[in-house]
């Protein structure tokens, strides 16, 4: 009795399966990707390539230099030169040597001004070790062109400072290094 | 972003549409280019040249086997590519698509690709068996097409046994795979060629009694005269009955001789890496691959002939319906393959001789006593 059972199951699950392939068949949408002639559009959230914001109000990088998502990334993939101190705080330079990222999302958690975040830039490969390393160039949206007016930004505020403040803040310097993770071999992207 | 979703929605069943015209109308071509060619060789015949080498008995050998064999090369390059399309599709991919319209002549491709791959004979193998072996696969194929007709007229030579001339030879190639499992000197190798052979002397029990169950109700067993019986119902029809589970028996055991899933097992690829010709590759792999797809186009014609009305249909000449209908038997085979997983060797074995060989001599003797029954 429970042989004939058996029977019937797989004499109508072959049928239906005839039927789950049909409809796959006719049915479905291909999920194929033909990649490099057509790109997937990444979701809002793909952590792909970095970037560092952009304040077009005050004119200057989000980025206050305070190297909390240097000090959360497992991998010490993140240096940077701050400039400035205080309020005006940003920074100079910002190098990710993405050769050693696993693209964890640590660092953007860490920060505390949304000043670093992921866009949806994928192709990242490369033919050589130092393609992978970006720098504040490569990082912000609008290149050397956005670096210049941050610094620029930065540094005319910190000589308004002085030169209304005075005396009792006198004697910090302009650049400090704060983090030098181990030799990245090169700079140039 | 919903937008840009959707018009990409729009623009895919777009292209999408297109290219379904296109298939059509590419399609429509090549019936009429065929049905063309046919009314054109159809008055070619009674010119004086072809006479001679209709008359000649070399000759006419020679032209009518270079034909077939050229035929049924390129019938199969694109039945390998129609396989790897229709499983795309089942599989939600798209398949081949570069190369030529559709991926249309990605077969080609690959074949230029196996010529120019350097020739491999395993140092340990048997040199000469390993050679000969993808010929012996490759022959007994082409020869089963000598007695296939193709319409009343097209048929490489009307014989007399053609039913049984074709099981005989075409079981001829499990030798071959024999010789490729043992000629290769490798484990895995030995175990799909015997694998292979045990599986096809087995079905081809059944499967040669439900072919005599058709030669009892057509009461002829040249495959031209079964044809020609069905120049009005097709057997299937015409004989229900006892038609319809003999093809189903047909269409198991025909599964089971071409060693296609759910009967693949001499060469699982899961268990045997790929069996009998785990050593090949270039040139004698690609004998194989022909050789597989020639033989399935063989079986499917040899259902076509003995269950679907073999040439006839409406409008169309009589070779370009056989090769319709055999296209459509080798898909639904496809789709089969595409759905059902493989059997174990002792359930495959079991059921051959507890199932298909009893069910089979009792369609063989219903349709006997119904050949009796409709002569009357």
């Amino acid at each position: 009795m429970r042989r004939k059972h058996g029977f019937w199951i797989g004499f109508v699950s072959v049928f239906r399966g005839l039927g789950v392939t049909l409809l796959n068949l006719v049915g479905r949408r291909k999920v194929t990707v033909q990649y490099p002639l057509e790109r997937p559009k990444v979701s809002p959230r793909y952590r792909g390539l970095f970037y560092l914001p952009f304040d077009e109000e005050a004119g200057r990088l989000k980025c206050v230099g305070c190297t909390l998502c240097a000090q959360a990334c497992p991998t010490k993939v993140i240096s940077m030169k701050k400039l400035g101190s205080g309020k005006h705080a940003g920074v100079s330079e910002f190098t990710m040597d993405l050769g050693r990222c696993m693209f964890c999302n640590l660092c953007i958690e860490a920060c505390p001004f949304d000043a670093i975040h992921m866009g949806p830039e994928y192709e990242l490969a490369s033919y050589n070790r130092n393609a992978s390393v970006f720098t504040i160039v490569d990082l912000a949206p609008g290149g050397a062109e956005a670096v210049r007016r941050n610094n620029a930004t930065i540094e005319a505020a910190i000589k308004a400072e002085n030169e209304a403040g005075g005396s009792e803040r006198k004697g910090h310097s302009a650049e400090v290094k704060l983090v030098v993770p181990p030799k990245t071999g090169g700079q140039e992207a | 972003m919903a937008a840009a979703n959707m018009t990409a929605g729009q623009d895919r069943r777009a292209v999408a549409a297109g290219q379904i015209t296109a298939g059509v109308i590419l399609l429509a071509a090549l019936l009429a280019l065929a049905s063309v060619g046919y009314h054109v060789v159809e008055r070619v015949r009674d010119t004086p040249v072809v006479a001679f080498i209709g008359e000649h008995p070399l000759l006419n050998a020679f032209a009518k086997s270079f034909i077939v064999a050229n035929f049924v090369t390129l019938h199969v390059l694109f039945l390998i590519w129609w396989e790897r399309k229709f499983a795309g599709w089942m599989q939600a991919r798209l398949g081949p698509k570069h190369v030529g319209w559709n991926g249309l002549a990605q077969t080609v491709a690959d074949a230029v690709k196996l010529l120019l791959k350097e020739d491999i004979i395993p140092a340990k193998a048997d040199g000469r068996l390993f050679v000969i072996a993808p010929f012996l696969v490759f022959m007994p194929t082409l020869l089963t097409f000598m007695v296939l007709p193709f319409s009343a007229s097209w048929v490489g030579y009307n014989f007399g046994l053609g039913a049984l001339f074709a099981l005989a030879v075409s079981t001829n190639v499990s030798l071959g795979i024999l010789a490729a499992g043992w000629g290769a000197n490798n484990k895995y190798s030995l175990l799909g060629g015997a694998r292979a052979c045990a599986q096809v002397l087995a079905y081809e029990v059944p499967l040669a009694i439900t072919v005599l169950a058709v030669v009892a109700v057509s009461g002829t067993v040249s495959l031209v005269d079964i044809g020609a019986q069905q120049s009005r119902w097709w057997n299937i029809v015409a004989h229900a009955p006892v038609m319809i589970p003999a093809f189903v028996l047909f269409l198991i055991c025909a599964l089971a001789e071409l060693n296609r899933t759910p009967f693949d097992l001499p060469e699982a690829e899961s268990e045997l890496v790929s069996g009998f010709h785990t050593e090949y590759s270039g040139m004698r792999f690609a004998f194989f691959y022909l050789a597989e797809f020639a033989n399935n186009f063989f079986m499917a014609g040899l259902a076509v002939t003995l269950f679907f009305g073999g040439w006839f249909g409406p409008l169309l000449p009589g070779p370009v319906w056989f090769t319709i209908k055999t296209v459509v038997l080798v898909t639904a085979m496809m789709w089969i393959r595409w759905t059902v997983p493989r059997f174990r060797v002792d359930q495959m074995m079991g059921f051959c001789w507890k199932v298909l060989v009893p069910a089979s001599l009792v369609v063989f003797c219903a349709s006997a006593l119904w050949g009796i029954w409709v002569q009357r």
